[in-house]
């Protein structure tokens, strides 16, 4: 097969349909050309035995009588039966010729090879034709032999028609096959040449799909057509590769922010502890309703305020890849916490945030990973609400079977039915470039999932009609209640 | 046509041409090949050519036998070559059957001299009784039950039963030197008070016994006049022909066919061709050979038993005084 390597399918296709013509009617002209010339020569030899028998019933009573020229008459006749006769004669039994049909003497050869060779069929050749020679008894042999020699010009030439014409229809058929050759591999072969020219420019990154050549037969218009398929994938992929690079770029400066972050928060709370110290020390030698107790307590409440803060980005930047320290959890105290966390900024942006936080029920999960995908949800619910009009974010809980379910939705514009399956692919965002890192909701999932719970895009409508998102987390069960339920 | 074209073209072609030279040569092979083989042999030269001659130069080591046409000549030839055979290999010398196309030249043939011997009808040798260039060797005797003489027959399943039923009727003859062919029916005819010539409606000469038998089978005649003989010898080839046909009359019966020589022939030929002939009887083969024409062995001639059918001729006008020599 190495030997095909270089070859072309218009070679192959070509070669092999004149080996397949030509081997198939040559063998039909070989084997066709010997049954005729057979045959042809088996219709010569009953004629000219069914002639001889009956000239040989003839010439009897003359060769009996010694009678040459009668026995010359009856040899005469054969020429007016049959035009293929060459000449007759009868040799007696003691190889003395009677009579024959020849002017002017007796062939000296013939009578030579008639003497040397007493068989009833012999065939030689002349300087001008194939003789049959075919001898038949005179009265069963007891006399002689009548000799006819049948000219078998006519075998030769219906046998030479024969293999003129297989020539033509063969040539025919040749040219035919040749160009039913070149036509299929003009639409096999060279689409697939071009295709491959095509081919060549992709790793450029310049083609595109509309010139992939979409010719050819079905199957070669299928290729094309899966071929500019992927030329459109591909460039697709590319130009989502080059926005993962920005946002992972862009990720890695957050992250670095919130390393950055971790150790402010760490650097403000050490000082900030003294401080609230300070003030708590201070407070009670302050005069009731005086005004500098006023100050101090608001002072404390700052301080407060801003201890609770950097505790929560403390935890938010805590390092990944830790196992979760899972336990109950009130729901009203988890839902609480993040709204106090996000307020003043739902508020600076004129987003109301209604909250059902009335369920006392208690949930299994590590609460800081919990809080840090509420959180998420939130703050993408703000980003979402900023275009809106009615600007506002549901948030609330219930209880399913055995889950614990806090809803989060908002009445931004909601996610878009083409985006649903790629909204938890990472460095997908529907944010304008550079306001969105795209990991939000993949580390939220992640987050919820290491609680053994499921953070899921619900359909929009049930309260707003912006994205809907469902925390699942497993229901924290009294003793009490297991075993009622079980 | 565009560069690029030519170029898509140029495979083409260049196959298309080796295609067609390949099959071209391979057509014409197998045409040699088929000629060749179908036709194969060595070449002659048909043109050189040599007169042939006679071949019948005669020797001094043949005998020349002749039969008259009693018989076809396909059934002399098969019947009586090997007597003639065996007479030949009794005297040493080859034998040669001579068969002439009619009784009147075997007739003359003996008169001339061309044969050495000749087994004839008694009617040829009435013809020749009185010609001194012809004299009778040998006599036949026949077998008990055979007897020479004229059959009228017809077909068994016509109405004729006697031979005046036949008048008006096709009647096929043999020879007009036969004597039961030709002479002894016209002599029966005659006696019965009829004149032969117009007694039938048509008359044929079939040549020899054995055809007058077949115009009758194969209905080409009504009635026949043939040798008893040959009738008996028929009847024993092919038994199935008695009963085919019926004998509505016959002749008086004659002495047999003799052999007769020319009176030419050297007296120690003459000899030697005489002491075969009577001694032939006494070998198993030879005996084998002449039952099979009825014959028990040859005898002495005895010229006066052949004066009836001399008379018989005579009768008819038939017998010239001193016929003349052809």
């Amino acid at each position: 097969m190495k030997y095909l390597r270089n070859v072309t399918l218009q070679t192959i296709i070509s070669w092999l349909a004149i080996a397949v013509v030509v081997g198939f009617f040559l063998s039909i002209t070989l084997s066709a050309g010997w049954w005729l010339a057979r045959s042809s020569r088996e219709d010569l030899v009953i004629r000219a035995r069914s002639l001889a028998n009956s000239l040989a019933v003839d010439a009897v009573e003359p060769v009996l009588l010694d009678d040459a020229y009668a026995a010359y008459n009856v040899l005469q006749r054969s020429s007016l039966a049959d035009k293929e006769i060459r000449y007759a004669f009868i040799m007696l039994q003691e190889r003395r010729i009677i009579a024959h049909t020849f002017d002017s003497g007796f062939p000296r050869e013939l009578l030579q090879y008639c003497l040397t060779h007493d068989e009833p069929l012999m065939q030689y050749r002349t300087r001008d034709d194939y003789i049959l020679d075919v001898a038949v008894p005179v009265l069963d042999g007891e006399l002689g032999h009548l000799h006819l020699g049948m000219s078998q010009k006519r075998v030769l030439h219906q046998q030479r028609y024969f293999s003129m014409a297989m020539l033509l229809v063969l040539g025919t058929l040749l040219a035919a096959s040749l160009l039913v050759a070149q036509l299929i591999s003009w639409h096999i072969g060279q689409p697939l040449v071009e295709l491959a020219t095509v081919a060549r420019r992709v790793p450029g990154g310049n083609l595109r799909p509309s010139e992939v050549p979409a010719t050819g037969t079905a199957e070669i218009r299928q290729l094309s057509l899966a071929f500019q398929q992927m030329v459109t994938d591909l460039r697709r992929l590319k130009a989502e590769n080059l926005s993962a690079q920005k946002r992972m770029v862009s990720a890695e400066r957050l992250a670095t922010l919130g390393e950055m972050s971790a150790g402010l928060a760490h650097e403000i709370l050490n000082p900030l502890d003294g401080i609230m110290e300070c003030c708590r020390q201070l407070e009670p030698h302050m005069p009731a309703e005086s005004r500098q107790a006023r100050y101090v307590q608001l002072i404390h409440d700052g301080l407060r305020r801003i201890e609770r803060v950097m505790r929560q980005m403390l935890v938010f930047a805590r390092a990944p890849g830790k196992t979760p320290d899972i336990s109950d959890c009130a729901l009203h105290d988890l839902i609480s916490d993040m709204i106090e966390l996000t307020r003043p900024r739902l508020e600076r942006y004129g987003i109301q945030l209604d909250a059902e936080t009335s369920l006392a029920n208690r949930c299994r999960c590590a609460r800081p990973l919990v809080e840090q995908a509420l959180l998420n949800l939130l703050l993408n619910a703000a980003d979402a609400c900023g275009e809106s009009a009615e600007r506002r974010i549901c948030i609330w809980g219930m209880v399913r079977d055995e889950w614990v379910d806090i809803h989060v939705e908002d009445s931004g514009s909601g996610i878009a039915e083409a985006d649903r399956e790629r909204v938890f692919r990472p460095f997908f965002s529907s944010k304008d470039p550079g306001k969105g890192t795209g990991l939000g909701l993949t580390v939220s999932r992640d987050l919820i999932e290491q609680n053994g719970g499921e953070l899921v895009l619900e359909r929009s409508g049930s309260r707003l009609s912006g994205a809907h998102f469902r925390i699942s987390l497993p229901l924290s069960l009294d003793t009490d209640e297991r075993s009622h339920r079980s | 046509m565009r560069k690029h074209d030519r170029k898509r073209w140029q495979p083409f072609t260049s196959y298309l041409k080796w295609g067609f030279g390949l099959l071209v040569v391979c057509l014409f092979l197998g045409s040699i090949v088929i000629g060749e083989l179908t036709f194969a042999g060595p070449r002659l030269d048909l043109e050189n050519r040599v007169p042939l001659g006679s071949g019948r130069e005669r020797t001094i080591r043949q005998l020349r036998f002749a039969v008259a046409t009693m018989y076809s000549p396909a059934n002399i030839f098969l019947q009586h070559r090997k007597i003639v055979e065996h007479l030949a290999e009794l005297l040493e010398m080859d034998g040669v059957l001579i068969i002439r196309s009619d009784y009147e030249n075997t007739r003359l043939d003996l008169q001339q001299a061309d044969v050495d011997a000749a087994l004839v009808c008694p009617g040829i040798y009435a013809l020749l009784y009185s010609d001194p260039r012809v004299e009778i060797l040998a006599m036949p005797e026949l077998l008990s039950d055979v007897t020479y003489r004229c059959d009228i027959i017809v077909s068994a399943k016509s109405p004729y039963y006697h031979l005046t039923d036949l008048e008006g009727d096709r009647f096929a003859y043999t020879d007009r030197e036969s004597a039961t062919g030709f002479v002894l029916p016209r002599a029966m005819l005659r006696q019965l008070g009829y004149t032969p010539d117009s007694f039938f409606s048509q008359t044929m000469l079939t040549g020899s016994h054995d055809l007058s038998v077949r115009a009758v089978t194969n209905g080409y005649a009504d009635g026949a006049a043939v040798s008893s003989m040959v009738l008996r010898s028929l009847y024993r080839q092919q038994p199935r022909l008695e009963s085919q046909l019926r004998i509505v009359a016959s002749s008086a019966t004659f002495a047999a066919p003799p052999v007769l020589v020319p009176a030419s022939l050297s007296p120690s030929l003459k000899r030697k061709l005489q002491q075969a002939l009577l001694t032939m009887h006494e070998t198993p083969h030879g005996q084998q050979l002449l039952a099979d024409f009825g014959i028990a062995r040859f005898l002495l001639p005895e010229a006066r038993a052949y004066e009836p059918m001399v008379k018989v001729y005579r009768d008819a006008g038939l017998l010239v005084p001193n016929v003349p020599a052809q």
